[in-house]
């Protein structure tokens, strides 16, 4: 390929030097920057096809006629172009000056490019070198707080995870609220994952109706366009990057009790049971059987808080460990006191990342490549969590002759993982080392210990795990065991290829072909060990086979012509997608052999399972955009979409955008000459989101496959609705866009309007009207009503001091916005979802729970706050209320999850050769509804762990506290789901640094380098929030988890050029 | 010139490929579920339907383990109970109903799975009720497949009644909510129906279920044939003390069915080729439902963590009521000693008065068949209301009938009145153990719960040794989800 292009290089010189009477200039081109020379220049004379460019000491040399007025044009990405004229002069030294205020900027928009300065739309544009050296291994970890408008969850610790992204609110309840994702311009349906972010040229978050609206049917969420790196005409480049990082948690966990706490705080619990319970034993009494003192009383036999617990973590008898008055025996200390922090213990994983990657590109005239091979490993702070991917991209554009253009872009990855039994929702499975570390009471040991608190050695020596067959809490489980013994690996292997073809009718007049085809297949296998877990007692394996094909068929023409100053793009064409999902598994039990985990090796078949899933879109589109002299812009957007999930009498809609701009800057009578640009814009359109839903959301089904021994066997699966549609996102966008003083202060301001009608909710069916075995009452997906987001974002950034050898740069993102339900169906106006209600007025994340009250003062009792009067209730002051959990009525607690203010900033310093990079994000306001928090405040679960906040728990009658009595009859009603665990969700997370150092080019001169720098970067380095352990960041929809915790990953690496 | 003609042709080449998409691009259909339509479009599609209403008898539901379809309500039946004991707190499965919590907390799943599985079963029934006629295909087996999901829909709305409501008083007016009675597809809330009114259509369901039913030959016994509809219907009848009706139905149920050998009864209740089993499902290797399954819970030998360290024992009171001769005397070891009786493991806790009546049919994957209905239960039936309707001798004859089977050295009963009442209640008590009949029992007879004097450990109960008759905790709560999603069109139970 080299060759190919020199050759074609070569051929041009050639024919310039073909002229007759030419002459010779040379020279060298220099940095505004540093002053030092720069190489891959590209020089052109203008008019002509002559080229030439700058070697690796700056200097040039290109031949020029001999007469007539001859003009160079010096130009290199980054910097401002300049045209010299060359006289009569034969030495040109030229200075290139960095772009700083990027007016110019190229912009990656729907269907083709833009210039910023004649753009009417609402985007923000990522790119490569604002990630390239953070340690990261999936791209959207790099979205983050760097453009207003855009909220995102933090990508978990689990490695290659991809975060979740929030453009402008939440348009949609049941439907989904992610983005659609565009790669090299077709939609893609593979794992964002899948793609090496060394790869990556930049990522546009398209945020209006004017940029989205050519996505149609699915771009309601915003579109997430992804641009992968192309080559440079003029420019050989041979990169090479290598990483190497060390991962650690980077969340600490919640303040937990201590074993000398918990025992006696759990001996309350037994003796408050018993006492306060329906067998209402004297307090007294009641304390000693807690003890274990008292094991008969009224005929009945009572063992102590021991039995319940099961397990004795001290060094005196099990009747001593807490008195009949409840006090921790002084003489006791802990028998295996190293070995009761399972967290510790599950975060043995490999702990490091690392990445390498080389590419090549270049380019002439008609061709430009690019190729790139990259290798990531990332290994979690958890035991058995990991990622290897391979990467491998080629990328050529050629145009062989005037009237045809055409291209490949072929990336191939192939990654192999072990996946954790985190799901994605932190759920409470006994195999989540997360949920497990930090529910399991601080008296449990990991290992298997004897009476005296020695370790049980195996017969190879070796300590054994604890399978915890006498623990209250995940007995008969042990999620470290399980982890390390049971098998999660997954094998992904994905193809992406996009190409196209032009014909260039006439100058300004294409037409082009363009075809996308995605394939993933997805391998998993699972293996559960013999001994303990899901696969006891004779261990099962599963296979699954997961294949993704799609593809997107355009044929589009587009239109250019400038006349005068009137500058007319015109866009039209058909475009269908398809997509499939083939689904193939295969279960057996029954080990055989040790050792090998394939189906073959296992007695018993459980099941086998196959399917496939079909979804369609056939679209018509068209873009208008014009310009007069870059002054008035105006742009409009058309498409036609029709969607297989919708029934045939509602599957086609129209979707479209209008817009306008105004380069204030560009009128005559504008003269503030400190202003570089200043642009009004507005855009107002019309989208769908179809996300979210499954594929026949409006048929009604019965499940095959539920047979009843050897005899055929269907189920009820779903109802119908053949009037499900599209939620349609109505979107009002307003800003102003300015470049003050050269550049060096730049922003956008803009106000937004997302309305959302026909919002899909999941309306759930009343349990006595049926459901499905698996999954319980009926929830229909209906258009229910209406809501809003808006708000106001700005964006500024100032190049505070830029001095020749320091300089620094600052961006501060800020959004606030307000979303509110203006819509709900008239005969259910109030629907209740998990800790939230929608109604008029409201949010879709405002809490809607049952109002905590406080604590008895008699009794311990929790008191909520209620609407009813019955035998439990009675009324203080001006409140009702109940001690009985299911009396008190559910209503708004005046919370929402969506923040007033979430923003981040990001500071640049340079001087000399170093360079410093910080960004933090934030958010004010909001609330969470700390869930983990309320499970380690449950008030008497016989052997979960306990907050430290238990310790305020009442004890005594008379005494005034907000924690009710420890009670494990009453552990529904006390602790039940309630306003008392909502919590301020502001935070302050420290998301990046990174300093890097250009190597000099004296150093590198040596290894014939045309640059190189070196780099230390930290991601999640810290994180304030208003409770230890609890991160607001973890979900949208104010909730948390038992998540992978993020990690934080310090990485160092190297990056060359030649 | 030409040159041009030749780029314009070539571009409208480009532009027409493709561009023109086949008409029915945008039709998808799945291809593991099929159309509604389609499931009754003829009488072998609806026996699938049906099928379905069968396994779902033994799916894993909603996702919550000891649910392992109706196997799960048996568990609950049972330790809320006086006759099972626990041995340890140190496993929680069915531990928080044991204590009486679950079933009064109205967020629990317990409460949920008790009311929407059998709303499951209602739903699908209806379903087939509603479409049932038109389907292409022998009037036959129509009236099978209608009958069965009659029996279904009548069997369901009798165990929720009982749990939701409040106890069928005879000769009362049972005038109090019961359960919402949803008798067709529908897409709306439905208010709850009286206790009254809920007996009335299980009444009228069963009926006509019967008359279905006539004739129709199940091919195995997880079917609902005419014998199982009137086990059905003499259960109703004993709860609303129509002893006649009790009589005669349990009469009609056990023909054709013989009781079981000793040898028979030491075998593990595993399989439903037994001569005496009605109703029961069987689970097949490739439709396990793993930890979720009856066995995993209630049997002697399969290795779950639950059986590993919470083996279920008989009340040391109950017990000790059996005589030395009985066969059932051996289903338990009172010293926790007997090396004879299986365990999963060597290290797996042994209990005085543990269990062997179930015993895992297959240990490596948890399945075993499943009771509902055995002819025992109706000799009890019979005796029951013959004895309650005053025919002494009848009833001590019918009770000898069953107790002399299980027991060579029992001798007829010469007890009457309230005496020979309590010994059949005894014999039941005795005889369907670990079957989910317990709970319903004591509701059924208003009796109180008095675990006391037995070998319950009272720090394991939380302290619940006794609930009085008719206290309120006899009366399942609502899920909390219902209301929400009824909008309140269904109200909650006093709490």
């Amino acid at each position: 390929m080299q060759k190919l292009v020199q050759s074609l290089l070569f051929l041009f010189l050639f024919v310039g030097s073909a002229y007759a009477q030419e002459r010779t200039i040379t020279g060298t081109v220099t940095s505004k920057d540093d002053g030092l020379p720069m190489p891959s220049v590209s020089i052109k004379l203008k008019g002509s096809s002559t080229l030439s460019q700058t070697g690796s000491n700056g200097s040039y040399s290109i031949k020029v006629p001999g007469a007539g007025s001859s003009v160079l044009v010096f130009s290199y990405v980054g910097y401002a172009a300049q045209e010299v004229n060359v006289g009569n002069r034969t030495t040109i030294n030229l200075t290139l000056v960095p772009d700083q205020n990027q007016l110019n900027e190229v912009l990656i928009v729907a269907y083709g490019t833009a210039n910023k300065n004649t753009y009417t739309g609402s985007s923000a544009q990522i790119d490569n070198k604002d990630f390239e050296n953070r340690p990261i291994t999936n791209v959207m970890s790099a979205v983050a707080g760097s453009a207003p408008g855009i909220q995102a969850t933090s990508s978990d610790g689990a490695p290659g995870s991809t975060p979740g992204i929030r453009i402008r609110g939440f348009g949609s309840i049941s439907a989904s609220n992610d983005a659609l994702y565009v790669v090299d311009g077709s939609v893609y349906d593979g794992n964002i994952s899948n793609i090496d972010p060394a790869d990556i040229e930049s990522i546009s978050l398209l945020k209006d109706a004017a940029t989205a609206a050519l996505y149609g049917s699915r771009a309601g969420n915003g579109v997430v366009l992804i641009t992968t790196k192309k080559g440079k005409a003029g420019r050989q480049t041979l990169n090479f990057k290598a990483t190497t990082g060390w991962v650690s948690r980077g969340l600490p966990e919640y303040e937990r009790v201590d074993a000398f706490q918990y025992y006696p705080l759990m001996w309350e619990t037994l003796r408050n049971s018993l006492s306060y319970g329906s067998s209402r034993i004297p307090l007294d009494v009641a304390g000693g059987i807690a003890a274990g003192t008292i094991t008969n009383y009224n005929g009945n036999n009572y063992t102590g808080v021991k039995s319940l617990l099961g397990y004795n973590p001290f060094n005196v008898p099990d009747n001593q460990i807490v008195s009949a008055e409840g006090v921790m025996n002084p003489n006791a200390s802990l028998l295996y006191a190293d070995d009761l922090d399972w967290a510790e213990q599950a975060a043995q994983g490999g702990k490091k990342r690392q990445n390498y990657a080389m590419s090549y590109s270049g380019g002439s005239e008609k061709t430009d490549y690019f190729g790139s091979l990259g290798y990531t490993n990332d290994e979690g702070y958890l035991i058995n969590s990991s990622l290897k991917r391979f990467n491998g991209r080629l990328n050529i554009n050629t145009q062989p002759v005037t009237w045809f253009s055409t291209g490949l872009n072929l990336n191939g990855t192939y990654s192999k993982s072990q996946y954790d039994n985190v799901d994605d929702a932190g759920g409470t499975s006994f195999i989540n080392p997360f949920y497990i570390s930090r529910m399991i009471a601080p008296i449990y040991p990991v290992h298997l210990h004897d009476a005296s608190g020695k370790l049980v050695l195996d017969a190879s020596g070796q300590p054994q795990y604890d399978f915890g067959d006498g623990r209250p809490f995940a007995s008969g489980r042990h999620t470290i065991y399980e982890n390390l013994n049971d098998r999660q690996n997954q094998v992904r292997g994905a193809i992406s290829a996009r190409t196209f073809g032009s014909i260039h009718i006439l100058p300004g007049l294409k037409a082009t072909a363009k075809l996308s085809f995605d394939i993933q297949d997805t391998q998993d296998r699972t293996y559960d060990n013999p001994n303990v877990g899901d696969g006891a007692p004779s261990g099962r394996a599963y296979q699954y086979l997961y294949r993704t094909t799609s593809y997107t068929f355009s044929q589009l023409a587009e239109y250019n012509k400038r006349f005068d100053k009137h500058n007319l793009q015109v866009l039209a064409g058909h475009e269908n997608y398809s997509y499939k999902y083939n689904y193939l598994s295969g279960s057996r039990s029954g080990i055989i052999v040790d050792g090998i985990t394939e189906l073959v090796n296992f007695a018993t078949v459980l099941g086998t399972s196959s399917y496939e899933d079909n979804a369609t879109i056939d679209s018509y589109l068209s873009r208008v955009s014009y310009d007069y002299d870059a002054k008035y812009l105006f742009s409009g957007s058309f498409r036609r979409d029709g969607n297989s999930k919708f029934s045939p009498s509602v599957r086609w809609a129209n979707f479209w955008s209008l817009s306008a701009g105004w380069n204030i800057n560009r009128e005559e009578f504008f003269q503030a000459k400190w202003v570089d640009q200043l642009k009004l814009r507005g855009s107002y359109g019309v989208l769908g989101n179809d996300g979210g839903l499954g594929y026949y959301p409006y048929q009604a089904l019965y499940d095959l496959g539920r047979n009843n021994q050897a005899e055929a066997g269907i189920i009820q699966r779903s109802l119908a609705n053949p009037e499900l549609t599209w939620e349609t996102s109505k979107n009002f966008d307003v800003g102003v866009d300015f470049s003050l003083f050269s550049g060096r202060l730049g922003g956008s301001l803009e106000y937004f309007k997302r309305k959302t009608d026909g919002l899909i909710f999941e309306v759930e069916q009343p349990l006595s009207n049926g459901g499905t075995y698996n999954s319980g009452n009926f929830t229909v997906p209906m258009n229910i009503g209406s809501l809003y987001n808006a708000g106001a974002e700005l964006t500024l950034t100032g190049q505070i001091v830029k001095g020749r050898a320091f300089s620094y740069s600052t961006t501060l993102n800020l959004t606030s916005f307000k979303n509110k339900i203006t819509k709900m169906p008239s005969n259910v106006p109030l629907i209740i979802s998990g800790t939230k209600a929608y109604s008029v007025g409201h949010s879709i994340y405002d809490f809607y729970l049952r109002e905590y009250y406080g604590v008895d003062p008699e009794n311990g009792d929790a008191l909520y706050k209620t609407n009813t009067l019955t035998n439990n209730t009675r009324v203080i002051g001006q409140d009702t209320l109940t001690n009985v959990l299911g009396e008190a009525n559910y209503r708004y607690s005046n919370a929402s999850a969506i923040p007033d203010l979430y923003g981040s900033m990001m500071h640049n310093f340079s001087y000399k050769n170093f360079s410093l990079g910080v960004q933090f994000t934030f958010q004010t306001g909001g609330k969470v509804y700390d869930g983990n928090y309320a499970s380690l405040m449950h008030g008497g679960s016989y052997g979960t762990a306990l907050h430290v906040d238990a310790l305020n728990r009442w004890s005594n009658p008379g005494e005034v506290t907000s924690v009710p009595r420890l009670d494990n009859g009453q552990v529904s009603s006390f602790a039940g789901a309630s306003s008392r665990w909502l919590i301020d969700a502001s935070y302050f997370q420290l998301n990046n640094v990174t300093l890097n150092y250009t190597l000099p080019a004296s150093w590198i001169g040596a290894i014939k380098a045309q640059s190189a720098s070196i780099y230390v970067s930290g991601d999640n380095l810290t994180l304030f929030s208003k409770r230890k352990g609890m991160f607001p960041g973890t979900s949208f929809n104010g909730t948390v988890g038992n998540n992978y915790n993020f990690s934080r990953t310090i990485a160092v690496g190297v990056n060359v050029n030649f | 010139m030409k040159f041009i003609y030749n780029k314009i042709a070539l571009g409208l080449l480009v532009m027409i490929t493709g561009a023109a998409c086949k008409k029915d691009y945008l039709q998808t259909t799945p291809t593991d579920q099929v159309a509604t339509e389609t499931a009754f479009s003829s009488t072998k599609n609806a026996w699938a339907a049906l099928n379905g209403i069968h396994r779902t008898m033994y799916s894993q539901i909603f996702g919550v383990q000891a649910q392992g379809g109706q196997s799960g309500n048996m568990l609950y039946m049972d330790v809320l109970g006086e006759d099972m004991v626990f041995n340890t707190s140190s496993n929680n499965w069915l531990l928080p109903e044991y204590r009486w919590v679950r079933h009064r907390d109205a967020t629990s799943s317990m409460l949920y799975y008790n009311y929407q599985f059998y709303y499951v079963i209602i739903g699908n029934a209806n379903m087939i009720l509603a479409n049932i006629a038109d389907a292409e295909g022998p009037d036959a087996d129509k009236a099978a497949i209608r009958g069965q999901a009659l029996a279904y829909r009548a069997w369901a709305y009798f165990q929720m009644v009982q749990l939701f409501g409040e106890r069928y008083v005879p000769g009362g007016q049972n005038s109090s909510l019961a359960v919402p009675l949803v008798l067709e597809p529908k897409d709306t809330p439905t208010p709850r129906n009286t206790v009254a009114e809920v007996y009335e259509q299980i009444n009228i369901d069963i009926d006509e279920a019967i008359a279905a039913l006539e004739g129709y030959k199940a091919t195995n016994k997880s079917h609902l044939n005419v014998n199982t509809a009137q086990g059905i219907k003499a259960r109703v009848a004993l709860v609303q003390g129509d002893w006649a009706t009790a009589v005669s139905s349990a009469r009609a149920a056990r023909v054709g069915y013989t009781l079981m050998s000793n040898d028979q009864y030491l075998a593990g209740f595993n399989n439903y080729d037994n001569p005496e089993w009605i109703w029961a499902s069987r689970i097949q290797s490739d439709q396990t439902s793993y930890f979720y399954s009856f066995f995993a819970y209630m049997s002697a030998n399969y290795s779950s963590t639950v059986i590993r360290t919470s083996p279920k024992s008989i009340s040391s009171t109950l017990y000790n009521t059996i005589s030395q001769t009985d066969v059932r005397k051996g289903l338990w070891d009172p010293t926790g000693k007997d090396a004879t009786f299986p365990t999963p493991t060597s290290t797996s806790i042994r209990a005085p008065y543990m269990s062997r009546k179930f015993k895992v049919a297959d240990p490596s994957l948890s399945i075993g068949d499943v009771p509902y209905m055995r002819a025992a239960e109706l000799y009890l039936i019979e005796a029951e209301a013959l004895a309650r309707s005053g025919d002494n001798v009848g009833a001590a004859q019918t009770l000898y009938t069953l107790a002399v089977n299980r027991d060579p050295g029992y001798v007829l009963s010469t007890n009457a009145g309230e005496a020979l009442i309590n010994e059949i209640l005894l014999q039941r008590r005795v005889e369907l153990w670990g079957e989910g009949f317990r709970f319903y029992d004591l509701k059924r007879t208003n009796s109180a719960l008095d675990r006391t004097g037995a070998n319950h450990n009272a720090s394991y109960a939380n302290g619940v040794l006794e609930v009085p008759a008719n206290d309120a905790r006899w009366q399942f709560l609502i899920p909390q989800d219902e209301i929400n999603f009824s909008n309140g069109v269904v109200v909650q139970n006093p709490q």
